[in-house]
């Protein structure tokens, strides 16, 4: 029999729904390939063990009794360490949060327990889901390579197969960039989707939370699952969440998929990276979807517009601590939070105003070419050794790596709409890469169509990293 | 993500200045940090001359509410 960690969520889903395996198998199965893989690895700051098979008896005693809460009832999940669990270790990546133990839930992971998922561990994150320092979290797809942030530990335990699927934040990238990195599928949902309640900031007027996960199939299910109003939440929304999976074989026939150039496929964009996604365009039109080429100069303000916004709202949460604690910070870290306080208000007035500007014009482009999604690449680059991220880049373009790998990334959280990453290829070196489709607000449920409908022609999703294939 | 990039922008503030400033502001720069620091605030003066390009005096800026509250 395959080993169960090598099935999807939605695969484990249903053999638990049919009464197959149960909840404490797959939670056996979990614990594991943690035990196998972290010591190369090193996804998980915290692992819950004895939590997780006290929970997954009950789930299996709950359902034996005929009751099954939700497709997640009984399935294990990563938390990212900077999302709060009631009981449980929420550090933040930060020895100024060493030993913190939150007495609540945030509210997606009290819907995830609601609906009977189990929670397995916390995962690595950057220092406050923010630093420039690295958690030792390292990709199976690339061992001596940064496997991507911030939500480094969550993408690295799910291709890893020490979890079924993992949650993530993002402020202007966090979901989508390790996505890319380890061959899995992230999507970062609209402002307001899921609840950042009891989630510690980065910056409010930016930051989301969602799934990360092996296939679109797992990432819809995770994502119904933790989605929903909160009335402690002044930024959620109160949209009904509806079932994301309901409509995901319906294919790409007849959809309208806006293509930007100038900013997305500009010099900086990797070769291979550019063929890959060429490709991905390539089959969706094959398939039916009438692309239309769209022009957006508003692009080139949002780096400077989230960076600063992100300096400005990340100083003002860390106001206090960074006064009594500030040799508990990271060096790196604390000087973006230093700097966030340097910087005149006016500036972040700016940055704001630039935000609009970059979303009104966004809504326009969609409302006028009636656009269903945007597509383009997740990353213009790939992963490269730790020492390198703040080097010049090494194919001679003009930049950093760290600062191409959110390139593409930063302006949806500036919008608020929601935008997944896809995986659509590796590299010859091996390493992964994907497609990042943006949609309308609300509209998550046509991303994962789009998203399906090449996922099911393709197997990426399927491919294992060589590492794994050595012993875990 | 990691936020830590660098411009290469040349650093025209005061190094010595920065650390007055953020002494004011009581917080405590390490030292050998300084330099980064006003390297930083560097970088973003270079940010704001971006912003400074585009027509922004008139806009109302955005709020930190919902895509949902925004369009209401």
């Amino acid at each position: 029999m395959t080993e169960l960690c090598e099935h999807s969520l939605g695969e484990v889903s249903d053999l638990l729904g049919a009464g197959e395996i149960s909840s404490l198998e797959l939670v056996e199965a979990n614990l594991r390939a943690i035990d196998r893989s972290e010591p190369l690895v090193h996804a998980y700051a915290h692992v819950l063990a004895d939590e997780a098979l006290a929970a997954a008896r009950a789930a299996d005693a709950e359902m034996a009794a005929g009751g099954r809460r939700s497709p997640l009832h009984g399935l294990p999940i990563g938390v990212k360490d900077n999302i709060y669990t009631q009981g449980s270790p929420s550090e933040c990546g930060s020895r100024v949060m060493a030993g913190f133990v939150p007495d609540f839930d945030a509210s997606c992971v009290a819907r995830l327990r609601a609906g009977g998922a189990i929670i397995i561990g916390k995962t690595h994150c950057h220092e406050f889901a923010y630093g420039v320092n690295s958690p030792p979290s390292r990709s199976p797809w690339a061992l001596d390579r940064y496997a991507g942030g911030s939500s480094i530990g969550s993408g690295v335990a799910v291709t890893s197969r020490s979890s079924f699927g993992a949650l993530g934040s993002d402020t202007g990238g966090s979901i989508r960039v390790p996505a890319s990195i380890n061959n899995l599928v992230g999507m970062k949902a609209t402002y307001g989707r899921v609840s950042i309640h009891g989630v510690v900031p980065v910056a409010w007027a930016l930051d989301h939370v969602g799934p990360m996960t092996r296939t679109v199939r797992d990432n819809a299910l995770l994502l119904a699952g933790m989605a929903g109003h909160e009335t402690r939440d002044p930024t959620s929304a109160r949209q009904p969440v509806p079932d994301f999976c309901a409509g995901l074989e319906a294919g790409v026939k007849g959809l309208r998929i806006g293509i930007e150039r100038n900013y997305f496929f500009y010099a900086g964009l990797d070769a291979e990276i550019r063929a890959g996604v060429e490709a991905v365009i390539a089959h969706y039109q094959k398939a039916g979807a009438q692309f239309i080429e769209i022009s957006l100069p508003e692009l080139d303000m949002t780096q400077d517009a989230l960076f600063t916004i992100v300096l400005c709202e990340g100083s003002s949460w860390h106001r206090k601590l960074i006064r009594q604690h500030a040799d508990k910070y990271d060096p790196a870290t604390r000087a973006m939070i230093q700097l966030g306080e340097l910087l005149p208000a006016t500036q972040y007035i700016a940055a704001q105003q630039a935000r609009r500007v970059y979303r009104e014009a966004l809504l326009r482009a969609f409302a006028d070419a009636k656009l269903d999604a945007m597509l383009n690449p997740t990353m213009p680059v790939t992963t490269v050794p730790q020492d390198q991220l703040n080097a010049p880049r090494a194919d001679g373009f003009a930049d950093t790596t760290v600062g191409s790998m959110c390139h593409h990334t930063f302006n949806a959280n500036l919008a608020g709409l929601p935008a997944m990453s896809v995986p659509c290829g590796i590299t010859a070196a091996g390493l992964p890469y994907g497609f990042q489709l943006t949609g309308r607000a609300f509209d998550e449920a046509t991303l994962y169509r789009i998203a399906r409908a090449y996922e099911r022609d393709h197997d990426w999703h399927t491919r294992r990293a060589e590492a794994l294939a050595g012993g875990f | 993500m990691s936020y830590g990039r660098a411009r290469g922008a040349e650093s025209k503030f005061d190094s010595q200045l920065v650390q007055a400033l953020a002494a004011q502001l009581g917080l405590q720069i390490h030292p050998d940090e300084a330099e980064l620091l006003t390297a930083l605030l560097a970088n973003q003066r270079a940010a704001q001359a971006t912003l400074d390009a585009s027509d922004l005096q008139d806009i109302v800026p955005d709020t930190l509410f919902s895509l949902e509250a925004r369009d209401d």
